[in-house]
């Protein structure tokens, strides 16, 4: 069978289902907003799997062309900013609930949080690299120490096995040091010509975002407030929810198609479940009032009443839809791959209009 | 034969890191922990059979024939092909090996795939949260679940777990539309 015959078969299912066997899974994998680093070994190669939102890219490193494997471990005490803020947050979230006297509420996150906290301060992060000849990329799945030393171990037996032997005095001679350059003062060293000037508005989010966020936010903090002190759904967020929802997700995915949805573009994803989600409190909250006004039976109409008046269920809600609305918030503001940065177009909530 | 850069840098300070020629860890002036491990691979020379060297000082050489001057990347393993070595494959550039090992392994070449369960996962608890969309959306779920049994699927392993539940909820949201379609007729009958 010619190469052309078998490349197009490859569109088949069957041929496909036969070949999800033949990778490992390593230990170790690296989440992001719906974005996901993991690392298989194949047969003969090292399979480096991006999962997006919709989709997996793949990059494979053959162990015949692996040259060299390094692990440097993180700084002691460095986690990241968002993790910091998250805990904040938790712990925000836990006074706001004890001064509203939810105790069980709060005792409950408090805990949450302490254990969060724990598990993240505790936990020793790191960075790999491996070398080919074609260059040098880095495996962000290995980012745990503990599970890096495991996977290294497994790739550094499959690369030894498939590459010939050499002596370790041999092997040595690539981790040698050069020597430093001499130093040659240069009296006046040429200039490069400058730059053009970088326009401020290059990298600011597109102001349509940054408000449908910010009113996202507004939304979240105001259902909590009226979850707590004024046990009344609001009678437009219906409207202005599914105006939200419109706007945040079905012009952006009819714009840029569902496939170019990544990264950062997340954020758009649980903006509108914060929309959802206030539409469904308010939705339950409505629904049992009405249903309470009619129901016949007195017991049916104590058990609406009860669920109407549960005040812990919609605080937990709106904590839920506020920290969501953050965390959205937080992912677009910190957004690494926004493709307004490549290409020198607005930065919006999906990327960059130049898609 | 040597480390490239960034692997020859702490991470942190950017100081220049001397690994020791055992492989033992070594610690940074900043504190940090680094070893590294090399393999026979990089002492391989680029093109054994070839003996002319590259022309030009800056240009890159072919991956196969050392005294060609590379045209071009392979877009599957990214070595550098000369212009004897390119092989256009539809908008693609390959490299011979790339498809040589396409000759007995056919998923060698298989860049990206579309997971068409998550989607249709996510389009049905969407639409089970907001129930009034989902007189669309349960119908544009179970569509993608089918799809999502017929499509090629993830080249590591996964089950399809999504997708069953995504077509069992849609089919679920789909019944409670027409029990209500036929409860509002028969109320407006009687």
């Amino acid at each position: 069978m010619g190469v052309a015959a078998r490349l197009y078969r490859n569109e088949g299912a069957k041929l496909m289902a036969a070949s999800t066997s033949e990778y490992k899974r390593l230990p170790g994998k690296k989440s992001r907003l719906l974005r996901r680093d993991r690392l298989y070994l194949g047969p003969d190669h090292l399979l480096l799997v991006r999962s997006l939102s919709f989709s997996e890219e793949y990059r494979r490193f053959y162990f015949s062309d692996i040259q060299a494997l390094v692990l440097q471990e993180r700084r002691k005490g460095y986690r990241p900013v968002v993790e910091w803020i998250a805990i904040g947050v938790c712990a925000a979230a836990t006074g706001a609930l004890m001064w509203a006297q939810h105790e069980i509420w709060g005792t409950l996150l408090a805990l949450l949080t302490i254990v969060y906290a724990w598990f993240t301060l505790r936990r020793e992060d790191c960075k790999a690299w491996l070398q080919t000849a074609a260059g040098t990329a880095e495996l962000p799945a290995l980012c745990r120490m503990r599970s890096a030393r495991k996977a290294l171990a497994a790739i550094d037996d499959r690369v030894r096995a498939a590459q010939p032997s050499m002596a370790p005095e041999e092997l040595g001679r690539a981790l040698e040091t050069p020597p430093p350059l001499p130093i040659q003062i240069v009296e006046t060293p040429p200039q490069p010509p400058a730059l053009p000037a970088v326009s401020e508005d290059i990298r600011r989010p597109s102001p349509l975002y940054v408000a449908g966020f910010a009113a996202l936010l507004a939304l979240g903090g105001f259902k909590l407030y009226t979850a707590i002190f004024a046990p009344r759904a609001l009678p437009w967020a219906m409207p202005i929810g599914y105006l939200a929802f419109v706007a945040l997700m079905i012009v952006p995915l009819l714009r840029h198609g569902v496939k170019n949805i990544r990264g950062s573009r997340a954020a758009a994803v649980f903006s509108s479940l914060v929309i959802a989600g206030s539409i469904g409190t308010f939705a339950l909250r409505w629904t049992t009032s009405q249903a309470s006004r009619n129901a016949q039976d007195a017991n049916t109409r104590k058990l609406y009443a009860m669920v109407e008046t549960a005040e812990p269920l919609h605080v937990a809600v709106a904590v839920i839809l506020l920290l969501l609305a953050v965390w959205g918030l937080i992912a677009f503001l910190l957004a690494e791959e926004a493709a307004g940065e490549r290409s020198g177009a607005p930065l919006t909530l999906f990327g960059s209009d130049r898609l | 034969m040597k480390l490239q850069p960034p692997l020859t840098h702490c991470h942190v300070c950017l100081a220049t890191i001397p690994y020791p020629t055992g492989g033992e860890p070594v610690t940074c002036r900043c504190g940090v922990v680094a070893s590294a491990r090399v393999y026979p691979a990089i002492f391989r020379l680029r093109g054994e059979s070839a003996g002319e060297p590259v022309q030009g000082e800056g240009e890159s050489a072919c991956f196969v024939h050392s005294e060609k001057r590379a045209v071009a990347a392979c877009d599957s393993c990214g070595r550098f092909v000369c212009a004897l070595c390119r092989i256009e494959w539809g908008s693609r550039v390959l490299c011979p090996a790339c498809i040589n090992a396409a000759e007995t392994r056919t998923d060698l070449l298989v860049r990206s795939r579309t997971l068409y369960d998550t989607m249709a996962l996510v389009v049905a608890v969407s639409s089970a949260i907001i129930f009034t969309l989902s007189l669309i959306a349960a119908p544009v779920a179970i569509y993608l679940a089918i799809r999502a049994f017929r499509a090629p699927r993830s080249l590591v392993p996964r089950t399809m777990v999504r997708a069953w539940f995504a077509l069992g909820l849609g089919l679920v949201e789909v019944g409670g539309w027409a029990w209500l379609l036929v409860y509002i007729v028969m109320k407006a009958r009687s």
